[in-house]
């Protein structure tokens, strides 16, 4: 999804990205996405996909502690398409990363938990979870958006 | 957002019932009360998540690491999940290996 001029920003923050910032990400992120979408189940899902990536993000920060990243939310309302929109974008500092979103070998879901691998799954969450996942190295930037669209086109 | 986890031992089984959110930050409590268990001579455990309203993938391989370490015949029950909760299970392909119930009574 490419973003737009028409885009609104509702509310940013931006903190180092560190897990002593991670209830003020995630408090922040989960009043904004319940202000937006009153679905408590898509809701849910919305802020799932969040918490992912996040968590990636901050977990990459403080393994590459050297490099002190920030992470910046933006909540954004844009409109594409006459649908209406909720993005939450997430802009970090740290070294670059590429979830490269529905273009990795899935999940094997069917594969006995007992031969299970540990990673991949919070990227297959996160694109299960919403309806648009995007990346792009910005100015030296990853910037992540997930996205959800809360007013369907009426028929 | 806390993380609480009471555990009880019963005859046959043990109970985790938590309270609270399994995300990033709180999983490593829910890994650390699991790996002090004997999870390799342990035929039932039960995680009671009724009042647990959000598991993240984090809380999903807390889950996965327990069962990977009990006997392939044990079973780990979840129960009184949330619908949502249930949902991320079922995607994620997790319910293969646990049984979802409503209340220990269905045990």
């Amino acid at each position: 999804m490419e973003s737009s001029d028409a885009d609104i920003v509702v509310d940013s923050l931006e903190y180092p990205a560190s897990m002593d910032h991670w209830d003020s990400f995630t408090d922040f992120t989960k009043s904004s996405i319940t202000k937006f979408i009153s679905d408590s189940s898509l809701a849910y899902k919305f802020f799932l996909a969040f918490e992912e990536l996040i968590s990636n993000i901050i977990r990459s920060s403080e393994k590459h502690s050297a490099r002190q990243a920030t992470l910046a939310i933006r909540i954004l309302k844009r409109n594409l398409d006459d649908k209406d929109w909720l993005v939450v974008q997430t802009v970090d500092t740290g070294i670059q990363f590429d979830p490269h979103y529905h273009q990795r070998n899935p999940v094997d879901t069917k594969q006995p938990v007992h031969e299970r691998a540990i990673g991949g799954l919070g990227i297959f969450l996160i694109e299960q979870s919403v309806d648009c996942a995007h990346y792009q190295w910005l100015n030296g930037s990853n910037v992540n958006e997930i996205s959800i669209c809360i007013q369907p086109v009426s028929s | 957002m806390t993380l609480s986890i009471e555990i009880t031992q019963g005859d046959v089984h043990v109970t985790l019932t938590l309270t609270g959110d399994v995300d990033t930050k709180t999983a490593p409590e829910l890994l650390a009360k699991l790996t002090a268990l004997e999870l390799s001579l342990l035929e039932q455990l039960r995680l009671n998540l009724v009042e647990v309203d959000f598991i993240s993938s984090a809380g999903l391989r807390a889950i996965v690491f327990a069962k990977q370490k009990m006997p392939h015949s044990s079973r780990l029950y979840l129960v009184g999940a949330s619908e949502q909760i249930v949902e991320t299970i079922t995607k994620t392909g997790l319910a293969q290996a646990v049984v979802v119930v409503g209340s220990e009574e269905e045990i």
